[in-house]
């Protein structure tokens, strides 16, 4: 690999996200934002843990990992198969033969210190992931000390009950860059910003405010190679509300800018719109929203990590939504996870940075043994 | 073609992966001795380059590229052909073909279709070799930087290594050649051995990180390449340079260049070109290069070198100095050859033998009959590595006495110099390794860092262990070895074995040695036995323990005891407080280094008398165990004496002495030894 690359992988039923971006550094540093595997192949063809894994690095003892896990926030569809197939916990308790997948550095917006009420619930593989942040947490906590490798923390945003203070040196605030991973200066290839999860906005709710969505971490990538600058826009689920607000707040500054979008929650109208698509007779993007979301560099393109995109009333993914971003680029720069190559076989989407802007990935060819195989397994044969 | 079903296969593979309406129909030629396939190649275009849909150095979006099946075909790759007009600018483009024919896999083609995938493992590395030629990133870091190569050349140049990395601007290197092969195959060295053509050396100033292939042809083009990468006053020097050889038909120049990365196959950035400028002008008086002389690429040939040899084994250069290699037989040779082609080298070897004809049944070399064996092993040790950093010794290392070697590999499996060698202790570390029992075992030993355990210790310790490992001892004092007689003289036997044998234990030393002269010596002496079961060597490590060493008032013995022992006998001292209690102790004596090691004790037999202030060792039944030792270990385990024990710390008494000078009267000057155990110390009588 003499690139860096970004690989967005095809999602289940409902939705998902998971984007692992491998950097052309020295250490070749590896940073899996959210995660979605399901237990079956998408469309029957595409093994998405499979691939996964076979983009991991393998640590002296065999063993996967990643350098940094950012978890935009706790939604099941960005969690799914969390619990299942990373290893929580100190490394003395790594099982070999789980074959799960080690984590160096686990990121999360401050919201992991909100416990599950009745209004406020958490999936299985969302507690889980508490768990591990508190207890990497709680070791920072207790020594003051930077953790090393499997223990490690990073906390983005302040939390608005004061926990975060005193644990600056683990925590990355709204609007600050960096460009530090797996306590690694990486800064020849990558640097970020964090552009959320923002405040409470004058007009907004309460109930709208905690919404997991709503606190997604938002981040502007760039990534470099030579005096080339790749840069990503990774949305998350952030919704209209608040790319209306960043727009406000960073939309002249050049944070908004990017050569790929990753288009907010998987491409739906509410993303972009305060208006209801059933309720409004004409439902209108958000100006603010829409402005954000367009600050595309030259050749630029746009990812929605998503169920394939129909002509219908489903949403996400919304057609209608999908319309309003073919009016920023063409429909050749626009690409949706489970259709690419096609939506009978959808496999990882994946770009290499170079020199010269992204550059999408070839396809490999399918292998014609594999196929065989697979099919033959799946197929029920009479005999008389 | 008799292959038509397999090209239909291959067929239906390019059909499958860029689509019906991207592939064509196969056509065969005219003798239906090659059948052709075009597909039309989606390439994914860096982002700056989707819009025109080609890219600044000409790669389209789409592709046309040839598949040229022979009717050798599967077991040939097919050849893959880029439309002509292709940019030439890339690396891993086949250089000197008229079609342009890419290298889209490090490795052999015709190997990679081998394989479950087959063509689909072709297809992958072709639209990899595309991606990266959109991105203008043909040239992998961890692969290597591509050397510009003209493999249409006729000339040849064989240089080594060390002498290309030192030139510089100022260097004139000399290529010798004979008059035979005219030039085409010279060898660069730093001295004229006529007939030869000076050559002259230009470093290029920076670090270049173009890729450009070669693209010269004549003089002109040359000039305006070196003018590119920053090297002043070329024409100058040339026009000096020129008119210095003017006999000469051709002008050799090497330029210098410095890559971003490492040269692939190489570990070093730096990338020779060597020209030959073929000097076509003609005057009356000499010949002379004008702008239209032609220019050609040579190709440079590398010596062999240590450096190499290591790249080729992955092995790391030694921590010692020098090395002395003490025996030039069978297993020395051939111990000293693995060590040598792992890219080893200053070694010493010294052997005193000749090498006579019945030599050849155990040699790995053929060497020069009636030489002296370390001369001949050195000589090929010199081919072998390409350096000249080895010496020899046709003296036997009892004669040489001092070597400067920092390590000492004994091979001779001689006891003459093996006790010689334990005789002195200003030598560095030794490692003995040797055969025993016709090869059925072997051993080496190894001394720890400091030699605080050296030989004689480890061997000590061995005949300890041997007392209770029955194949230790079988090994060491099986009395099956067969010896033959080759010589009319008595010193002519050699032990009957095989060459593969000797192979084998040469192989497994030489993996341990190349560890240790990696990473150094342990702390601690171990020793390695080795016994081939059936067609399997079994192999073992065992660590020696540092032996004890006891304070003695004779400065002619050094007196070692085993800590194990000495815990033994305070446990029996515990028991039988308030009396004194003692017993009978065996060891191995080393009469070259006067070492006596303390490795075995009898109890007190029954008939012993125990008193709070005295203490009678018996003798019933002691006779027996004693022999039964003694026959054990081959007389190399004997009685070495008593221990006995004051409870109150008092030294040893007039009795004690007294008995001590009767003992050794006894056993007539065999080093004798009583031991007399205190709370706090032990005191030795020898």
């Amino acid at each position: 690999m003499s690139q860096s690359t970004i690989t967005f992988f095809p999602v289940g039923d409902k939705n998902g996200g998971m984007t692992l971006i491998r950097l052309n550094n020295h250490h070749k540093t590896t940073i899996l934002i959210d995660c979605s595997i399901p237990s079956d192949k998408i469309a029957d063809s595409c093994d998405v843990k499979q691939e996964l894994y076979n983009r991991l690095p393998k640590d002296d003892f065999g063993r996967s990992y990643v350098d940094a896990f950012i978890l935009t926030h706790r939604h099941d569809d960005h969690l799914l198969g969390f619990k299942d197939n990373f290893h929580l916990g100190k490394i003395s308790d790594y099982d070999n033969k789980s074959k799960k997948i080690l984590i160096k550095e686990l990121w999360s917006s401050h919201n992991f210190w909100k416990p599950e009420s009745q209004s406020y619930s958490l999936c299985d593989d969302a507690k889980a992931f508490n768990r591990e942040m508190k207890r990497r947490v709680d070791l920072f906590e207790e020594t003051k000390e930077i953790q090393g490798d499997y223990d490690r923390a990073i906390v983005v945003g302040t939390d608005p009950e004061g926990r975060t203070e005193g644990k600056e040196a683990i925590s990355i605030g709204i609007g600050e860059a960096f460009a530090t991973i797996n306590n690694l200066n990486v800064s020849s290839c990558f640097s970020g910003i964090i552009l959320g999860p923002i405040g409470k906005q004058k007009d907004e709710s309460d109930k709208d405010f905690i919404d997991k969505n709503r606190q997604s971490i938002v981040m502007q990538i760039t990534l470099r190679n030579d005096e080339n600058i790749t840069q990503i826009l990774y949305g998350a689920d952030a919704e209209y509300r608040v790319w209306s607000a960043l727009e406000k707040e960073f939309g002249a500054l050049g944070c908004l800018d990017y050569d790929i979008l990753y288009i907010p929650h998987h491409c739906s109208w509410h993303s972009i719109s305060a208006d209801s698509q059933s309720e409004c007779d004409d439902p209108q993007p958000d100006a603010g929203a829409l402005a954000a979301l367009s600050h595309s560099n030259y050749g630029a393109c746009m990812v929605s990590q998503s169920k394939a995109i129909k002509d219908d009333d489903n949403d996400p993914p919304s057609f209608a939504a999908k319309q309003i971003y073919l009016g920023i680029v063409q429909k050749e720069y626009f690409y949706c996870t489970n259709e690419y190559p096609s939506e009978s076989s959808p496999g990882p989407l994946e770009f290499n940075i170079t020199d010269r802007g992204y550059q999408l990935a070839h396809t490999s060819p399918k292998s014609h043994i594999s196929t065989a195989n697979s099919k033959t397994s799946q197929t029920v044969f009479r005999h008389g | 073609m008799d292959n038509k079903i397999d090209i239909e296969r291959a067929y239906s593979y390019l059909l499958s992966y860029f689509g019906e309406e991207n592939c064509s129909d196969v056509v065969y030629d005219a003798e239906n001795l090659l059948a052709e396939i075009t597909v039309q190649a989606k390439v994914n275009l860096p982002q700056k380059f989707i819009k025109d849909g080609i890219t600044d150095l000409g790669v389209q979006e789409k592709e046309p590229v040839t598949f040229i099946f022979s009717n050798k075909f599967p077991f040939k790759a097919p050849i893959i052909k880029f439309r002509q007009d292709f940019p030439r600018c890339f690396p891993h483009i086949n250089p000197n073909e008229k079609d342009v024919i890419p290298c889209i896999y490090e490795g052999d083609l015709s190997e990679l279709l081998q394989t479950p995938d087959w063509m689909n493992n072709i297809i992958e590395h072709l639209m990899v070799w595309l991606e990266r030629a959109a991105a203008n990133d043909l040239i992998d870091p961890e692969q290597g930087w591509e050397p510009i190569r003209n493999d249409k050349t006729s000339f040849f140049i064989y240089a080594n290594r060390n002498d290309l990395y030192s030139a510089t601007s100022l260097s004139v290197f000399f290529i010798n050649y004979n008059n035979k092969n005219e030039i085409k195959l010279g060898r660069l060295s730093q001295k004229p051995n006529k007939p030869c053509v000076p050559c002259f050396f230009y470093e290029v100033p920076y670090v270049i990180n173009d890729y450009f292939p070669n693209w010269i042809s004549c003089f002109g083009d040359l000039r305006n390449l070196v003018k590119g990468l920053g090297v002043t006053d070329f024409e100058k020097t040339i026009k000096a340079q020129d008119s210095s050889t003017k006999q000469s038909d051709f002008l050799p120049i090497c330029l210098k260049i410095k890559r971003p990365y490492n040269l692939i196959g190489s570990n070093s950035n730096i990338e020779f070109l060597f020209f030959y400028i073929h000097k076509t002008g003609k005057s009356k008086k000499r010949k002379y290069i004008e702008d239209s002389s032609p220019v050609e690429l040579a190709n440079v040939l590398f010596d062999i070198s240590p450096e190499t040899l290591r790249r080729l084994s992955n092995t790391k250069p030694a921590l010692f100095k020098e090395i002395a290699i003490l025996g030039c037989g069978s297993l020395g040779s051939k111990v000293a050859v693995h060590l040598a082609r792992n890219g080893n080298t200053n070694f010493i070897c010294i052997d005193d033998d000749i090498f006579l004809p019945h030599n050849n049944a155990r040699y790995g070399l053929t060497y020069n009959l009636f030489w002296n064996k370390s001369i001949n092993v050195v000589n090929e040790l010199k081919e072998i590595t390409g350096c000249p950093f080895f010496s020899s010794s046709t003296k036997n290392i009892i004669e040489i006495d001092k070597t400067s070697a920092d390590l000492i590999l004994d091979t001779t499996g001689s006891n003459s110099v093996l006790n010689y060698l334990i005789s002195k202790n200003d030598h560095p570390p030794i490692i003995s390794s040797f055969l025993v029992n016709n090869g059925k075992s072997a051993f080496m030993l190894i001394e720890s860092k400091t030699k605080a355990t050296a030989l004689s210790h480890i061997w000590a310790y061995i005949y300890h262990l041997s007392l209770s490992d029955s194949k230790l001892s079988s090994s060491l004092f099986s009395r099956q070895g067969k010896h033959i007689v080759l010589g009319q003289s008595c010193s002519s036997t050699t032990m009957i074995v095989d060459d593969a044998t000797i192979s084998s234990y040469a192989a497994l030393m030489s993996l341990k040695l190349q560890n240790i002269l990696e990473k150094g010596l342990n702390d601690s002496a171990c020793f390695f036995h080795y016994s081939l079961e059936k067609y399997n060597i079994i192999t073992s490590q065992i660590i020696v323990p540092m032996f004890q060493k006891l304070e003695t008032q004779c400065s002619e013995w050094n007196v070692y005891i085993l800590p194990e022992l000495v815990s033994k006998i305070l446990k029996t001292i515990d028991q039988e407080l308030p009396k004194e209690t003692g017993g009978v102790l065996l060891g191995s004596v080393f009469f070259p280094s006067k070492e006596i090691f303390i490795t075995e004790i009898i109890e007190a037999p029954e008939d012993s008398v125990l008193e709070v202030s005295s203490f009678k060792l018996g003798i019933n039944g002691l006779e027996p165990k004693v022999k039964s030792i003694e026959a054990a270990s081959c007389k190399h385990i004997i009685h070495l004496g008593t221990w006995h024990s004051h409870p109150v710390e008092t030294a040893a008494s007039a009795l004690d002495k007294a008995t001590h000078e009767e003992m050794k009267s006894l056993r007539k000057n065999v080093p004798t030894c009583c031991l007399i155990f205190t709370k706090t110390k032990i005191e030795v009588l020898i």
